[in-house]
């Protein structure tokens, strides 16, 4: 009540309070809805990408920007589907692989530059969980495993990201570095036998007791990956890895949100 | 293509173009063109004689289409064709060619339906060149990726190593003569936040020192053979320091590396506590006074100077604490009386005088340190203003009000916050005096110069004609 009678008679603090109390109320409603999934950005990122317009490029971020998507969201979630989208309009032959090409190759690094800003960013603690996440040689899809690394670092984890390492080196890391967890990102079913060859070679290393898994687009296009890679298990959503690994995140940060939430979550 | 076309005005002319001659322009028009029947059986196969070799397709005549095709594509052509057969429109399709003989062809085709009989006509241009080209940008996108990765790796590794070694260290530029990089000991020593100091002329962090003159010592200093460090005072927090330097050079821009070490001996080797409580009070937010057991300051951290306006620690240095409370002597007794009885006292409400005359809102905690035989009082005074112009009923603590608003401002525009302001405000307003006419309504409206019409619309706008039953 004491509010209202200093705003009727005009008190500079009771204003201000006043003023503190319907800011928050508009905070508190915009974060609501910044939790909502919103398609249209997608488009608008995609788009975005196709064009050397920086101008169209500026509007697309700006819409981010009014949307409240913080930038890990973004990373997350908006720049896979994106990818995702350009896919799309190559099947549907809206575009030429040309332009999806450039296209993803802006998007990547769009999603790079996001990752590089790590103001802040506390470096994994000795304990944290380490993994080796491994885009194997033959594959062109790289913007999947940039993604999940920036989502497990940023849960704390230590990543090791190898891209299409050379014969070897993957053997050599397993060797010398001990991790909880190797992950395979595959997209396409001609990387498969390699992959189950680059699985054996990991256990015949590690044991039975290092866990693998493999995840990316092919997951969406082969419903028996555990058989015929030998991997223990194969999904699409890093998160499930790694309980499925029997590994956690640092405390604080549930692997179980999705990352668009979770992120506003802790804004 | 207009060949095909015939309401096109070249469609005379073109009509005279002998039938035998037709295969060879189609061939020539395109780098790959195939005739496929209705059925999905390719009749004919033309490939561009000028052209880079597909090497032999003739195999190809009388294979389903299918057959030479990747399975992603197969998807595609059924889709394209579904539609093409539907409007008759021509139509763009890329696909991708494979059979046992040649490895993956990209081809764009315009596929064109021919009536009567419904073959389908494509014409298509060879990829392969953009493939090349596209190959060569995810390969440079790979390098540039395994750079990255490498670079983060070594980045941590030098973020660790100047994080947790015991030397302090400060990178300048040679060129600009401004702190490119220092760690958390360092900027101890100096007196400042690390985020302050990177960015700030090293020249300008030391006593009596031009950034010419400077930098110029330090590099004659980095190449002699065997001399002593510099003695320098800090500036912000009046150690003197020795300042020991190394020149190199990265990517070609001339870089200081300075070793700092306190002049004088004897700061023993400090724990992991000690170390942050160091941080703690030259970074923390809260003012931290210490004094003697007559409340004389003996030393007071940057966010204590900070509240009462003070220049510098020598302006604070030496005066009873007294002289910066409100109510003076009074003020300094109830503490150091409280804390002198039960070894601490919290949360003591007064306020800081600061210089011109202001005063800042505070809660004081005051503990007596008297496990030594110069006791000393530890203040920790914390500024109570903005949380107090924010803490009103029901509206929780809001140290964020000033967060909020930067929250906002570039999330939406102007217009919209002004606009979502008002709804806030009125149902704030509405709900206020319903409050204070105990759900009256006709005094409601009353207060706010409402009709009672336009009060009932509203409360019915922002969902509060619940409160009847109240």
């Amino acid at each position: 009540m004491k509010d209202a009678r200093d705003c009727a008679s005009g008190d500079a603090d009771g204003i201000q309070g006043f003023a503190a109390r319907v800011l928050e109320g508009l905070v508190a409603r915009s974060r609501a809805t910044a939790m909502a999934f919103r398609p249209d950005l997608v488009d608008a990122l995609a788009q975005g990408m196709v064009t050397q317009d920086e101008a169209l490029i500026e509007r697309a971020l700006t819409a981010f920007r009014r949307a409240c998507i913080t930038r890990e969201a973004m990373a997350d979630v908006y720049v896979p589907a994106a990818a995702r989208q350009l896919g799309c309009h190559w099947e549907t032959d809206a575009m030429g692989f040309a332009e999806v090409s450039i296209a993803s190759a802006r998007l990547q690094a769009l999603a790079r530059a996001i990752g590089a800003q790590r103001d802040g960013e506390p470096a994994a603690g000795p304990a944290a969980v380490s993994l080796l996440l491994v885009v194997p040689q033959g594959e062109d899809h790289t913007l999947g495993a940039v993604v999940a690394a920036g989502q497990l670092r940023r849960l704390g984890l230590s990543v090791c990201l190898r891209l299409c390492p050379a014969a070897g080196e993957v053997a050599e890391l397993v060797r010398t570095r001990s991790f909880d967890a190797v992950f395979l990102s595959l997209s396409c079913p001609e990387g498969i036998e390699p992959v189950r060859r680059l699985v054996a070679s990991v256990r015949k290393l590690a044991g039975a007791d290092l866990p693998l898994v493999v995840g990316g687009a092919i997951v969406l296009r082969h419903d028996r990956l555990v058989a015929a890679t030998g991997a223990d298990h194969a999904t699409g959503d890093t998160l499930e890895a790694l309980r499925f690994c029997g590994l956690s995140a640092r405390p604080g940060a549930p692997p179980t949100e999705p990352a668009c939430r979770s992120e506003r979550l802790r804004a | 293509m207009k060949v095909l076309a015939p309401n096109s005005t070249a469609g005379g002319a073109l009509a005279s173009i002998p039938p035998e001659l037709i295969g060879t322009i189609i061939a020539s028009a395109s780098d790959l063109a195939l005739l496929v029947s209705p059925a999905g059986i390719v009749t004919s196969v033309m490939a561009n004689p000028h052209h880079r070799t597909f090497g032999s397709l003739q195999h190809w005549e009388g294979q389903p289409l299918h057959a030479v095709l990747t399975s992603e594509s197969i998807a595609k052509l059924e889709a394209r064709l579904a539609e093409l057969r539907a409007d008759k429109a021509t139509r763009a399709i890329e696909m991708n060619h494979v059979d046992e003989l040649t490895f993956e062809i990209p081809v764009r085709y315009v596929m064109h339906l021919l009536e009567p009989d419904g073959s389908i006509l494509m014409l298509g241009r060879d990829l392969r060149p953009i493939a090349e080209m596209q190959q060569q940008l995810v390969k440079a996108q790979l390098s540039l990726e395994r750079d990255y990765e490498s670079h983060r790796e070594i980045d941590t590794r030098y973020r660790v190593l100047m994080e947790t070694t015991r030397d302090a260290i400060v990178v300048v530029s040679m060129t600009t003569g401004r702190i490119v990089d220092l760690n958390m000991v360092a900027a101890v020593l100096l007196g400042g936040s690390r985020t302050d100091l990177i960015g700030a002329a090293i020249a300008q962090e030391f006593e009596g020192r031009r950034r010419g003159e400077f930098l110029e010592a330090m590099a004659n200093l980095a190449v002699a053979d065997s001399s002593a460090p510099l003695d320098l005072q800090a500036r912000r927090s009046h150690k003197r320091l020795m300042v020991a330097p190394t020149v190199f050079r990265a990517a070609g821009e001339r870089l200081l590396m300075c070793r700092l070490d306190l002049a004088e001996a004897g700061d023993a080797v400090r724990d992991e506590l000690s170390e942050n409580l160091l941080g703690l009070f030259h970074e923390g937010a809260d003012g931290v006074v210490f004094t003697d057991r007559d409340g004389i300051i003996r030393i007071a951290n940057e966010a204590f100077l900070n509240l009462t306006d003070a220049s510098n620690l020598a302006a604070v240095k030496g005066r009873s604490l007294a002289e910066f409370l409100s109510r003076g002597a009074v003020d300094l007794r109830v503490l150091t009386d409280n804390a002198r009885r039960v070894g601490q006292m919290r949360m003591y409400a007064t306020k800081v005088n600061t210089a011109y005359d202001g005063q800042t809102s505070v809660e004081i905690s005051a503990t007596w340190l008297n496990d030594r035989p110069a006791p000393f009082f530890a203040f920790v005074i914390r500024d109570t203003s903005r949380a107090e112009a924010m803490r009103r009923p029901g509206l929780g603590v809001s140290d964020e009000g000033g967060r909020s608003i930067m929250e906002l401002i570039g999330s939406s525009t102007l217009k919209d916050i002004v606009a979502e302001t008002t709804d806030v405000v009125e149902k704030l307003c509405i709900e206020t005096a319903v409050e204070l006419t105990r759900n009256n309504r006709v005094a409601a409206a009353e207060m706010l110069g409402l009709s009672r019409q336009s009060l009932y619309v509203k409360l019915r706008k922002y969902g509060l004609v619940g409160n009847d039953g109240e």
